[in-house]
């Protein structure tokens, strides 16, 4: 109880609230923009927090984290360009939405789906910090591989009814995820002696170049997209038919982020796509998927906003950061003599108070900063066509530029914006090949790992409770899902 | 092309890289401190899934008309459209190559213009002026406020 008083007290201090609102509005700046990461977005504000208080500053940067997380959504939606690596889930519906001129209510889907995944991944936080950071010493190198073939095995899932050409994107996916120095040598592998190619491929510019420059190669060719209709290009809210349609949704994405988030390097970009996968399994309307599903977009957003708060379990718990944003707020942490690990909750505990009180502030800031922002968003996006395709190759190409300051990207992205247009023309599913490549350094490196520990013997992976029960989880999931499509296709040969 | 024959095409296309790829995976050398798998041993595995899966696709290519896919699958569009792709393709490319010599300003504005163009804006002061206010002020929303420096260009330096 004292603990809630000092988190609401928090509140109370103006310097809190405008780093809350401040740190949002800046992070949903470097979300939406391509090229700026949430970790980026945070870097840039470090320096910066050297003269204030502690709380003040770690309030600061724990909002940008949630701004960014759900700036991404913004591009994603309206410009078919998802601004984080999390956002890609949210691409193929909110677009699909946005192009039918229901922008506003994609957006609203959008907004009201992030603060609910937030308010339930920051409730979790503040109630179960201590016990489920004993989940996450639970993972070992071969949970983590089990961990990422779970969350292969949505393929079946995110493969539009072709399974076959889903699994041949996902492999895809992996052998872009191991070009660049091997996990455990360091021996170079797929770089053709090119300097440029030593680090590997970071996953956003192969999704920039997927979404958004296929769409703009596309889209050159394509009459003018529908305009939305005066009415249908302002923010609107879901209704309560709809709120009760996105309850699912919802919660399955609330509940995938917060395990996703608890554990270490899971990340929130897993979390939207399993819970996209698992909110198209358990829809009633899983047909709507992939061309406008509300459905589609809720799950993966409270999933996305979800990690924010329970990202920070590890972090503050045993002062493991779980993910690059988490990292930098621990050198917030660092900058103002503060080690987060199990002795932060008693040696400055007002810090953790404002933290989770700041947090709360965050997700309001959030909610009400979107309300004011998305307007001009759509309207922006309603404008004549060949000056949006313009302006989007501007953003798309500056936004890469800045993640490396290199040409080389801007060749890469456009290279791979080609190889999406022979995707679409074959109809091979794109979402798989982002899974692979997101899961494919988690899956290669912790499955050798586990082979060094257990000296070669791979029943490391069955012997290993968590890993166990994880690789129990993803079979039932890939035989559930292909019983599944097996007859939704079988049903569809008998429709035609 | 009909959806079976693309699938077919795709389904070789597959094989043949896959077969290319896990030859390259085993010529990698593992060094000293290589495990038991091995710098290569992981993607031949993924190379020979890879080719297994495009042979499925070539199989089921004869067996059924073809899978659904993504549904923003089309056929190829005509030839003016096919050209104008390319040369969208092709001014990315000089906006790539132009870029560290011009600076980032003046290559951005040459992208807003060209590529307003080709997407049909008519060649105008509104297309000019739109262009001419982008540029900069990308540039000051990247380089001023986000930190992110810009090149200003060899040719001016």
């Amino acid at each position: 109880m004292d603990a809630l008083a000092s988190a609401l007290g928090s509140l109370s201090s103006w310097q809190v609230v405008a780093a809350a609102f401040g740190g949002v509005l800046w992070g949903i700046l470097g979300g939406a923009l391509p090229g700026i990461s949430p970790s980026i977005a945070m870097a840039l504000l470090l320096p910066f927090t050297v003269g204030l208080d502690p709380t003040t500053a770690i309030v600061l940067l724990a909002s940008v984290y949630v701004g960014a997380e759900y700036g991404g959504s913004i591009p994603a939606i309206l410009i078919r360009t998802p601004g984080t690596n999390a956002a890609a889930a949210t691409v193929l519906d909110g677009h699909a939405m946005a192009k039918q001129g229901r922008a506003g209510e994609a957006l609203g889907i959008s907004l009201i789906s992030g603060l609910y995944g937030g308010l339930f991944g920051l409730a979790v936080l503040v109630i179960a910090t201590q016990p489920l950071a004993e989940i996450a010493l639970a993972f070992t190198p071969a949970a983590y591989f089990s961990l990422g073939v779970l969350g292969l095995s949505v393929i079946a899932g995110l493969s539009s009814g072709s399974l076959m050409k889903g699994c041949i994107a996902a492999l895809l996916g992996l052998m872009i995820a191991f070009i660049g120095s091997d996990p455990v040598s360091g021996v170079s592998r797929f770089t053709f002696d090119s300097p440029d190619l030593l680090g590997g491929i970071k996953p956003i510019l192969i999704m920039v170049g997927l979404f958004a420059v296929t769409e703009m190669l596309a889209q050159i060719t394509e009459p003018a997209w529908e305009r939305a209709s005066r009415s249908a290009a302002r923010l609107k809210l879901p209704d309560w038919a709809m709120t009760r349609r996105l309850f699912k949704p919802q919660a399955i994405g609330s509940v995938v982020g917060t395990v996703e988030g608890v554990t270490p390097g899971a990340g929130g970009t897993i979390a939207a796509f399993m819970s996209y996968s698992e909110a198209r399994r358990w829809s009633s309307k899983p047909e709507e998927f992939g061309h406008g599903s509300p459905e589609g977009i809720a799950a993966p957003e409270a999933a996305n906003n979800a990690v924010t708060a329970t990202a920070l379990v590890p972090m503050l718990s045993l002062g493991i950061p779980g993910s690059n944003s988490a990292a930098i707020l621990m050198g917030g942490f660092l900058i103002h003599g503060l080690q987060p690990g199990p002795m932060l909750f008693t040696r400055a505990p007002e810090v953790i108070h404002g933290l989770f009180g700041g947090l709360l502030l965050a997700n309001v800031a959030m909610f009400l900063l979107g309300l004011v922002i998305l307007g001009p968003c759509i309207w922006l996006v309603n404008r004549p066509k060949p000056y949006l395709i313009a302006f989007i190759l501007a953003l798309v190409m500056t936004g890469v530029y800045a993640i490396h300051q290199s040409v080389f990207d801007l060749l890469l992205v456009t290279a791979v914006g080609v190889f999406g247009l022979f995707m679409r023309w074959v109809r091979m599913p794109v979402l798989p090949l982002v899974l692979g490549l997101v899961l494919g350094y988690l899956i290669e490196s912790n499955y050798r790992r586990s082979l060094l520990i257990s000296g070669g013997d791979p029943m490391i992976f069955l012997t290993d409770p968590v890993s166990l029960a994880l690789l129990v989880l993803a079979l039932v999931m890939t035989l559930y899902t292909g019983w599944k499509e097996f007859f939704r296709s079988k049903g569809k040969g008998v429709e035609s | 092309m009909n959806p079976a024959a693309r699938d077919r095409l795709l389904g070789v296309l597959t094989v043949v890289f896959a077969v290319s790829y896990t030859l390259a995976a085993r010529s990698i050398e593992d060094s000293l401190l290589a495990d038991a798998v091995g710098a290569s041993g992981v993607p031949q595995g993924v190379g020979i899934a890879m080719a297994a899966a495009g042979l499925g696709v070539f199989a089921s290519s004869w067996t059924r008309v073809t899978a659904t896919g993504d549904g923003a699958a089309e056929d190829l569009p005509g030839a003016g459209a096919i050209a104008r792709t390319v040369a969208l393709i092709g001014l990315l490319v000089a906006y790539a190559a132009m870029l560290p010599w011009i600076g980032y300003v003046p290559a951005i504005f040459v992208l807003l213009l060209a590529s307003g163009l080709l997407a049909g804006a008519p060649a105008g002061l509104a297309l000019f002026a739109s262009a001419g206010v982008g540029a900069p002020t990308l540039w000051l929303i990247f380089d001023r406020l986000l930190q992110v420096r810009m090149p200003l260009g060899r040719l001016w330096e």
